[in-house]
């Protein structure tokens, strides 16, 4: 198919995201364009794509678009990876938050505002939080309430505090409430002294108050026509700002966090993996690769610091954390850590089940990373040999994963209160199940250890069915 | 001279149109064109500004209405009005502790020669104050 529309874009009638020919494009209805003319000759778009705050784009050709009432095509800076919230560390939200308020600020400068705050209109692009949705913009009208501001405490202010002030892993909420989670069940799920400071009293108690107050009543005309200054917009936001900015959370040192500190492997194993999974990786030609189980990133940067676009994708938030923390504190452009359980991946959510992409959606990548991941899926989560080697078959072209035998004091710990009943984890069922997919290309011992680091390249469809069919 | 009869406007945010209305009155031999932006009343007394006026007012007339596809739920868009004055309040609160902070970040630069904005937990604070962050564009308020 040459053009297709986006199944995420059908909110906004102002314009459509759809793929031309590979490329992804935006069209502009004609009903916009006396705001986007605004924002371009304004000043604004310049200026937040200076400040690193908006995706730039060119304007293409107006005929790709697919429907006749266009105003414009423009075709924005491709995005790497595409991520959601409930993938996102503290900070990472923390960071799409604030960036959301200063383009807010800034558009309130240049006479305009914006008209949604969602977080799915922030991505990561090398490292730092960006608006990718260029109608996100209206011409200001002096007096009335900001659009968005329902939608920014839902998405932004109620994860966040819930992530600061309760547990950090109920962001994921906003798996199950895609446009962000509901005020009173956040206000349900906050402890008594959190409900007492100044920002979550307003913006999520009364908030939320006055919404069941004033659900079943319609307003007076006077009220609808507005009677809210630009003084008090720019008040909110300074509110937002500051409530955000007071909310942190510090990752304690998890075992996980201290794994490489502590055991597996010593300081010359460790350095020979390195090694091994550097050379591995020059023998791909990777121009993408994700890390499963990136821990805190060690391996991860193997990839990225060779220039290649790399998710290290993580179940334990903490790790992620101090990940994106290192990510900062180095400037790192080419990584991008995400939390993901792989016994329970990202599903595909929204309407029809196709608004959000999967966690398998959104691959296959060149290179998968799978390093110490295996007996944690085979033994800890009882999945079958064969059938892990299928699903990372549907995600990459080529894999390098370690094989972690029974006598591994890592395997050893997770069998210490359970029976064994992994009769067929060992080497050779390994093997046996992943040439079913698979060419085993490189095969190296670890130093110091029984675990084994292999590079395999997908085989591909045709081959597998003819000789299955010999 | 005994001003001539001005009708009262009727209220234009009650109309919901940004521009209501244009009314001339002859007062003596020149001619007053009154009309109203936004809730505010404005006086031409010659041709030039109200050249000007009805420039402004066929572009505000032909802007086109972005689709607003987004409920801002009643409840929200209630509270908004309801919490309008204490935000001012923290928006003037934040702005004059902003001044407050520049007024001693220009004594401390002129003493030290290094200014407290150099700091990070001043840089924090004005970033919050409602400005640009490089100071050269505010928000007309």
């Amino acid at each position: 198919m040459r053009r297709a529309p986006e199944s995420s874009s059908f909110r906004d009638p102002d314009s459509l995201v759809f793929t031309a020919y590979g490329v992804i494009c935006r069209q502009i209805s004609r009903s916009y364009y006396t705001h986007y003319d605004r924002l371009m000759e304004s000043g604004l778009y310049a200026k937040l794509v200076r400040a690193g705050l908006m995706v730039a784009h060119v304007e293409g050709d107006p005929n790709l678009a697919l429907s006749a009432d266009t105003y414009k095509v423009i075709l924005p800076d491709p995005i790497p990876f595409i991520s959601y919230p409930y993938e996102w560390s503290f900070s990472q939200l923390k960071a799409a938050a604030l960036a959301t308020l200063e383009i807010q600020r800034q558009a309130l400068a240049f006479g305009m505002v914006l008209k949604d705050a969602s977080a799915y209109n922030i991505q990561f692009v090398h490292g730092k939080p960006k608006l990718v949705d260029t109608t996100s913009f209206e011409i200001y009208r002096e007096g009335l309430p900001w659009a968005g501001y329902r939608q920014f405490c839902q998405h932004f202010l109620a994860p966040l505090t819930l992530m600061s002030c309760t547990d950090v892993r109920l962001n994921q909420l906003m798996k199950i409430y895609i446009d962000g989670i509901p005020l009173d069940l956040t206000a349900k799920l906050l402890n008594f002294t959190s409900k007492l400071k100044f920002p979550t009293l307003i913006h999520i108690c009364l908030h939320s108050w006055s919404q069941r107050r004033f659900a079943d009543r319609s307003l007076s005309k006077r009220a609808r026509s507005g009677q809210v200054s630009l003084r008090s917009l720019l008040g909110l936001v300074q509110s937002l700002e500051s409530a955000i900015k007071r909310l942190n959370w510090v990752p304690k040192s998890d075992s996980w966090s201290r794994y490489y500190q502590e055991h597996t492997y010593d300081l010359e194993s460790l350095e020979q993996k390195k090694e091994l999974v550097s050379s591995f990786l020059d023998s791909t030609e990777s121009s993408a690769v994700w890390d499963l189980g990136a821990n805190i990133g060690v391996f991860s940067r193997i990839a990225s610091g060779k220039g290649i676009q790399t998710v290290a994708w993580e179940a334990d938030p903490e790790c992620v954390e101090l990940n994106y923390r290192q990510v900062l504190a180095a400037n790192e452009t080419n990584l991008l850590p995400l939390v993901v359980d792989f016994t329970n991946p990202t599903p595909a959510i929204g309407w029809d089940n196709a608004e959000r992409e999967s966690f398998a959606q959104r691959g296959p990548t060149d290179t998968v990373l799978a390093l110490a991941l295996i007996h944690h899926l085979a033994i800890a989560n009882n999945v079958p040999l064969s059938r892990i080697a299928g699903f990372f078959a549907r995600l990459c072209k080529w894999l390098i994963i370690e094989f972690v035998p029974k006598d591994d004091p890592g395997v050893e710990k997770l069998l210490t209160v359970r029976k064994d009943i992994f009769e067929d984890y060992r080497k050779e069922e390994f093997e046996n199940a992943f040439t079913e997919y698979f060419t085993i290309l490189r095969e190296q011992r670890i130093a110091n250890s029984q675990r084994i680091l292999y590079l395999m390249s997908k085989i591909s469809e045709e081959s597998r069915a003819s000789s299955e069919h010999a | 001279m005994k001003r001539p009869y001005l009708p009262p406007a009727p209220d234009p945010r009650r109309s919901g149109l940004f521009i209501r209305l244009l009314q001339r009155q002859k007062n003596g031999r020149r001619r007053v064109v009154r009309g109203w932006i936004g809730g505010k009343a404005y006086h031409f007394v010659d041709k030039s500004k109200l050249v000007v006026f009805l420039c402004i007012t066929l572009s505000v007339a032909l802007t086109t209405e972005a689709h607003a596809y987004l409920d801002p739920g009643i409840g929200t868009y209630t509270f908004q009005i309801l919490i309008a004055g204490v935000m001012v309040g923290v928006y003037t609160l934040g702005r004059w502790r902003n001044r407050l902070l520049g007024f001693f970040s220009k004594r401390f630069a002129d003493s030290d020669g290094k200014s407290i904005s150099d700091q990070g937990e001043t840089t924090e604070v004005s970033n919050m104050s409602g400005f640009d962050s490089d100071g050269k564009r505010e928000p007309r308020v």
